[in-house]
């Protein structure tokens, strides 16, 4: 399975539902491949850019990062990589990797030949549409929310409660009155005296 | 063995006296918010005070008690509260203590004319959820925690019901001396959930 990094400023169901980088770069299928040789890095970043998996923040997160300077498929491969599988970089047996694929070696493996067409798997419809695989499967290379969900109550429970920020004045003002007509209620101490005795009957 | 089970349960004794019962009038009056009703508020904060006292081996000592309680008192509303609401009450009418029962069975009977408790009854529950966690100095993710909602939806909840209650307040705020201002139109509203 391609591990793909979680893109951040993006809330996980959304993420989880529209966008998706293994749809554009699917890496692991090899059902619906768009044999490109020899064919600019750019222009194919452009065409899947032209895609709805981006949104337009990542678009421009991507082209900021990617060094458009880098011309030789060498390079490129390299660069690919890194963007499209970053957990099989530096490895041979890395799933991109696979028999057909013609991403046969990175870094650290063997050396891609310049003679090598550098072949891209790209998907080029609707990946919902043409590889015939349930959407929800190819977004199991996404991490989940569940697992988010977990990390974040854990995260706020196991630690002291923190301080409140202030907000603004007017949030503040309107809070102010609040708690200051909201009655107080206090539990009778019988409430108190039953839940001891209870706590006891448990025990027991 | 049975030694360690005594300081076992003498540890969690511990913790439930000095962390968990000083909570009691918190949970207590979020349970009375939450029900409208005060033999209710106590059956549910009873229930969620021994909920935590069955699993308290998941609790994990001088962490944040308030809110593992106020999920703990939230879940049980939701799950057993709610449900049992919409089953009719009954009582045997020779039961004496049905003569006893005031005229008007309100909740709020004895709020009326409280403006700021009769605003924050008029809200729609979820919205009510969010207010009561707000003013009791939660943090919006310990919110979202609590409500098992994501922290956008938080923000939005919370912004829509300061403004319902704004708009509500404003002309009593202000004769009380509080800034209160609608900002309903304004265009900084949080993620639309």
């Amino acid at each position: 399975m391609c591990r793909i990094t979680k893109i951040p400023r993006m809330p996980p169901t959304r993420y989880k539902k529209k966008v998706c980088p293994s749809a554009v770069f699917d890496c692991c299928s090899r059902q619906t491949f768009f044999y490109a040789p020899n064919l600019q890095i750019s222009t194919l970043l452009n065409m899947s850019f032209t895609r709805q998996h981006f949104t337009a923040g990542q678009q421009a997160s991507v082209a900021c990062s990617f060094p458009w300077s880098l011309r030789s498929t060498e390079s490129a491969n390299h660069w690919l990589s890194a963007l499209i599988c970053p957990g099989s970089v530096g490895t041979r047996s890395g799933q991109c990797a696979q028999p057909g694929s013609g991403v046969s070696g990175w870094p650290g493996g063997s050396t891609p030949s310049s003679k090598m067409p550098a072949q891209i798997l790209v998907s080029m419809k609707n990946a919902r549409k043409s590889s015939g695989i349930a959407a929800t499967d190819q977004f199991q290379a996404v991490s989940t929310s569940p697992n988010d969900q977990v990390t974040n109550e854990t995260a706020v429970f196991s630690s002291k409660p923190g301080p409140r920020k202030p907000e603004s004045p007017e949030v503040e003002s309107l809070r102010a009155l609040l708690k200051a007509n909201l009655s107080r209620e206090t539990a009778p101490q019988a409430l108190l005296e039953r839940i001891r005795s209870r706590m006891h009957d448990h025990r027991d | 063995m049975a030694n360690l089970t005594y300081k076992a349960n003498s540890a969690q004794s511990r913790i439930f006296e000095q962390e968990f019962i000083p909570l009691l009038d918190a949970v207590y009056a979020f349970s009375y918010r939450l029900t409208g009703d005060r033999t209710q508020a106590e059956d549910l904060a009873q229930e969620t005070f021994l909920k935590a006292w069955r699993f308290i081996e998941r609790y994990a000592a001088e962490t944040n008690a308030k809110a593992w309680l106020f999920r703990i008192c939230r879940n049980a509303f939701i799950n057993e509260w709610r449900s049992r609401q919409t089953q009719p009450r009954t009582r045997d009418i020779d039961d004496p203590a049905v003569k006893l029962l005031p005229v008007m069975d309100s909740p709020h009977n004895d709020r009326m004319g409280d403006e700021v408790m009769l605003a924050i009854n008029a809200l729609s529950e979820h919205f009510r959820t969010v207010i009561l966690l707000d003013l009791e100095d939660f943090t919006y993710e310990e919110i979202a925690v609590i409500l098992d909602i994501p922290i956008g939806t938080v923000r939005s909840r919370l912004h829509r019901a300061r403004n319902i209650l704004a708009k509500k307040l404003q002309v009593y705020g202000r004769s009380l001396g509080y800034n209160v201002q609608d900002n309903e139109d304004s265009e900084d509203a949080p993620n639309a959930v």
